[in-house]
């Protein structure tokens, strides 16, 4: 009872303070006229009553503020008052506040954009139960450092890893589907029962496939979410019916939910459509050890870390091993690895991505600089006012709260607008990124995106308003009151600003740096060449279904027919056709001998990356014949072996020699061995990057070449058409073509040259395109922050140059006078950022491309830029300092 | 400030406002002038603590105010004693007798 009491009589104060004070007031007004009245009931004349008992009272305003004090809640009272005030002050100087304001958006909207990218990308955790379960299982050696698996090492370390809760390999592909309509390319996920196990997903509908399933290949498929609405229509009914794939039937068992992806999805445009089983048969002969083009996953048992787990799988391959030593020869250096399955997806892009973060960060740094000496120059404008408040009684406490106040204010005003920028800004960032950054679709809003936005406004607000407000607390009133404009706030904020003026321009120089390092090595990127022509060129896939298209003689007519098909498409000039596109796909690597040096035992056989061409390739794609001749159409599966080389396969076997006419032996112990004749050498092609070492390659005849695996002919190539018309009409023509020759057959992964290109930099572009915004972003503000400390400082010293120039200083010593004070600023500064930058070195170099991090034309370059754009922002202050009107300076005290 | 008979000896003044209003509800004047007459004018209550006083005390809830009429019909604030005030009086007297009775040991005037 008497608790609600209190807190009601407690909160209605805190809700009408004015009624409260207004309450107080009446009843002191009425003790005092009570006095007043004693005194002339016992003969004291009304005046003279008066006068003693306001003697005697003392100020009615003294006691109403102690009253106000022994109340509960005064604090929050005054924090509201304050907040009150602060939005009034900010209101009346709408310059001031919007400065203040648009820097804060934009550095918390930046930070907050790179924030949420880097969340979405780097920290979410993957859609599986327990992700941080999940491990990539993979193989290294020498030359390759992130293999995949063979069959045969797949099935041993199912066996090894037995106790584990799951274990599996999957590759991906793309098969023709027939199901009421027009037939399709989809893409297609070849799994292990395995790897379902080792993400642990249940379907939503209908179930998944066993491992005798599995193993028998039974002609079963599994639908994603996506491919089930919108090729089915979302069909409820679909469990049971059968679909055409390639040809063969395969009953549709299960639906996965909405949320399953396979872990490659998360990187690529094209997402998994369905799923069916990988079907190896357990008993085939482990001794071929080689052919990897298996991904791998495990989940780890419970408890279980994942260096442990790399342990384990590191250990199954030594004993892989011991158990086939011609499978794995000594100087091939072969291991088995396990890495948490999210490192090994984004791994590639995490640099990059904290690259950026850390960039955004140092241009947030400045933005804080510049709001806190914003603010520092207000506060020392505040001086007065502040003095006489303090000599009016308010506590220092009370003065640096106010301050504060107004500092949080901005700073979560500035948090709001910042978030909402942000929100357009990831957006936009998102737009630009290049195609294949993994968990594009993670990236977004979300609770921890906003905690971090408004956290960092708070950072801000604090690291921004602590000096202010301390010099505001620690201000002297006796002195400022006394020494009229000049105080000791002034030169203390003075000296406080340069400071934080020499950090801004040291950050500014390491960001500066850094983007026109990154930008020379964007360019020297952009400035390989790739071994063939960018322009003009279309491409796209078909593949050959079995069923259709049973024999080999088949095969090679359809591509001879349909390659003729393409060359008649009038504007199309060259045609020809591939098995992997350069920059868009991997390529594998084959062993070979040289027919004059045999390979002895154990001995590492040298490789090759390999390709398999139409002829016309290489003058479709622009590739140049260096000598010899190119594949040609007399090259026919009973004709002699030929293979052309590139340049690096030639000076690296046939140094200074004429490779021509060369022997290869191909295959080795695997199948019978395939003579193949050197006839010409072409240009080196970047086939996996502009920044990837150059790699011996091969080319072997499309009408020559057969699996070692089923000795057959390729069935999936990627046709390739110059042309001198647009590349949208060489698309819809070659279409139609195909529709023409085949409709069950479907054209895929239709794209530009040109397209595949420029995807091919377009990490290392919007990289340095961000770094260089931010970092320009942050060179203005250091400017703003060198003229805006310069242009307090000379009004500061109003008086003292007026004093100088009315005893004879010239106007241009002044103006000189400031300018050296810039530069000694800047060149602070510039030192510090140097000695950050030489420090990093070793850093920024991981992420250039033939560019040196201390490259002193570089670095020249910069310091010079930084330092005339430092002289510039001087400039006014110095004219201001030069045109001092002596009279009116010493007048204005 | 030198200390002057007639000051309330601090912490003491919330017992005194206590135990008046224990007798009868009182405005602020009347609290003050009952203090000054039940000690015969030895206390005299500055105006300047007695309303913080007051507030105190009814922040703390151990009295509370109503809004009553003084004898010359102006509306003014009439302050009563609350269940919680009582309880505190009788505390407050119980230790201001320990103490007393202590100090005039001390003093030799017990």
């Amino acid at each position: 009872m008497g608790f609600m009491r209190k807190w009601i009589e407690r909160l209605r104060n805190l809700a009408f303070p004015e009624k409260a004070a207004e309450q107080t007031l009446d009843e002191m007004e009425f003790h005092l006229e009570m006095e007043i009245q004693e005194r002339v009931a016992r003969g004291v004349p009304p005046d003279e009553a008066r006068r003693q008992a306001m003697r005697d009272f003392g100020g009615v305003d003294r006691y109403r503020e102690q009253v106000r004090e022994a109340r509960w809640g005064t604090g929050l009272q005054d924090g509201f008052r304050d907040a009150r005030y602060a939005v009034r002050a900010l209101i009346r100087r709408p310059t001031y506040s919007l400065l203040v304001l648009g820097t804060l958006a934009v550095g918390i909207g930046a930070t907050t954009a790179l924030f949420t990218i880097v969340d979405g990308i780097l920290l979410k955790p993957l859609p599986y139960p327990e992700p941080e379960q999940v491990i990539r299982v993979e193989n290294s050696w020498n030359g390759s450092p992130q293999a995949r698996l063979s069959p045969p090492e797949h099935l041993d370390l199912v066996d090894q890893l037995e106790d584990w809760p799951g274990m599996g390999s999957y590759t991906f592909g793309s098969a023709t589907l027939t199901h009421d309509g027009p037939a399709e390319r989809a893409r297609v996920a070849f799994v292990t029962a395995g790897v379902l196990e080792a993400l642990a997903i249940s379907p939503a509908m209908g179930r998944v496939f066993t491992e005798e399933e599995d193993n028998s290949a039974a002609a079963v498929m599994i639908l994603t979410d996506g491919y089930w609405r919108s090729r089915f229509g979302a069909d409820p009914d679909i469990i049971g019916k059968t679909v055409q794939v390639s040809g063969f039937e395969r009953e549709v068992i299960g639906v996965f939910p909405p949320e399953f992806r396979m872990p490659e999805d998360l990187t690529s445009p094209t997402p998994t459509q369905f799923v069916v089983p990988m079907g190896f048969d357990p008993t085939i002969s482990r001794d071929v050890r080689g052919n990897h083009f298996l991904l791998a996953l495990a989940r780890l048992p419970q408890g279980m870390t994942p260096e442990e787990g790399h342990q384990v799988l590191a250990a199954a391959g030594m004993r892989m091993v011991e158990a086939y030593p011609n499978g794995y020869p000594e100087d091939m250096g072969f291991r088995t690895a396990g890495v948490p399955l999210l490192d090994s997806l984004v791994g590639p892009v995490r640099p990059m991505l904290l690259l950026l973060l850390a960039a955004v960060g140092m241009a947030f740094l400045i933005v804080c600089a510049n709001v806190a000496n914003l603010l520092l120059t207000r506060v020392t404008g505040r001086t007065h006012e502040l003095a006489l408040r303090k000599a009016l009684g308010a506590g220092r406490l009370r003065i640096v709260a106010q301050v504060m106040v107004e500092s949080v204010l901005l700073a979560l005003a500035g948090s709001a607008l910042g978030i909402a920028v942000s929100a357009a800004f990831s957006e936009a960032l998102v737009a630009l990124m290049p195609a294949g950054i993994p968990r594009i679709e993670d990236i977004g809003l979300n609770p921890k995106v906003l905690f971090f936005g408004v956290g960092l406004g708070l950072l801000a607000g604090l690291l921004f308003s602590a000096a202010p407000a301390f010099y505001a607390g620690r201000e002297n009133a006796t002195a400022t009151l006394k020494s009229g404009a000049q105080s000791t706030g002034d030169i203390q904020g003075d000296r406080f600003r340069r400071w934080l003026v020499v950090g801004q321009v040291a950050v500014a120089i390491v960001l500066t740096t850094g983007a026109a390092l990154v930008t020379k090595s964007f360019m020297a990127l952009a400035k390989v060449d790739p071994g063939f022509r960018t322009e003009n060129i279309v491409s796209a896939s078909v593949g050959l279904p079995s069923a259709s298209y049973p024999t080999d003689e088949e095969v090679i007519l359809f591509w001879e027919a349909f390659l003729a098909d393409a060359a008649a498409i009038p504007g199309v000039t060259e045609v020809g056709a591939v098995t992997n596109l350069p920059l868009a796909t991997r390529l594998g690597d084959m062993s070979f001998e040289l027919e004059e040096e045999r390979i002895p035992e154990g001995r590492d056989k040298p490789d090759s990356d390999w390709q398999v061409v139409t002829p016309g390739y290489f003058a479709a794609m622009g590739v140049r014949l260096q000598r010899g001749r190119a594949i040609t159409s007399e090259d026919r599966p009973d004709s002699r072996g030929v293979v052309v080389i590139n340049e690096t396969m030639a000076s690296t076997h046939w140094p200074g020699q004429d490779p021509i006419g060369r022997r290869i032996r191909l295959g080795g112990e695997l199948t019978q061995p395939r003579w193949a004749e050197v006839v010409g050498v072409v240009d080196d092609v970047r086939h996996l990057g502009l920044d990837q070492p150059r790699r011996p390659q091969m080319y072997f005849a499309h009408t020559q070449f057969r699996f070692w695996a089923n000795g057959r002919p390729v069935r999936s190539l990627t046709l390739v058409a110059q042309s001198s018309i647009q590349a949208s009409g060489v698309q819809a023509a070659l279409r139609g073509r195909l529709a023409d020759r085949d409709p069950s057959l479907a054209l895929s992964q239709i794209t530009t040259i040109e397209d595949a290109f420029s995807n091919s930099i377009a990490q290392p572009r919007f990289a340095s395109l961000l770094i260089a915004s931010f970092s320009s972003i942050a060179l203005v503000l250091a400017l703003v922050g060198v003229y805006g400390v310069m242009m307090v400082a000379v009004r500061h010293r109003t008086r003292e140059f007026g004093v100088r120039m009315a005893l004879g200083a010239a106007p241009n010593a002044l103006a000189g006078k400031v300018l050296r004070d810039g530069f000694k600023i800047t060149l602070a500064g510039t030192a510090i950022g140097l000695v950050a930058v030489l420090a990093s070195s070793a850093v920024i170099e991981r992420f250039l491309f033939q560019v040196s991090a201390t490259d002193p034309l570089m670095l020249t370059t910069t310091v010079l830029a930084v330092m005339s754009a430092a002289g510039l922002a001087s400039y006014a202050p110095a004219r201001l300092a030069s045109r001092t009107d002596p009279i009116l300076a010493l007048k204005a005290e | 400030m030198s200390r002057r008979r007639g000051d309330v000896i601090k912490g003491t003044l919330d017992m005194l406002i206590l135990q008046v209003l224990d007798r009868e509800d009182l405005h602020g004047w009347g609290i003050a002038k009952r203090i000054q007459q039940s000690s015969k004018d030895v206390l005299q209550i500055n105006q300047g603590s007695l309303y913080p006083a007051l507030h105190r005390l009814l922040d703390r809830g151990w009295v509370r105010s109503v809004v009553g009429e003084s004898g010359g019909g102006r509306p003014v604030r009439v302050y009563s004693l609350t269940t919680d005030g009582r309880k505190q009086l009788k505390s407050e007297r119980e230790t201001w007798g320990q103490l007393s009775a202590a100090v005039n040991l001390v003093l030799g005037t017990g």
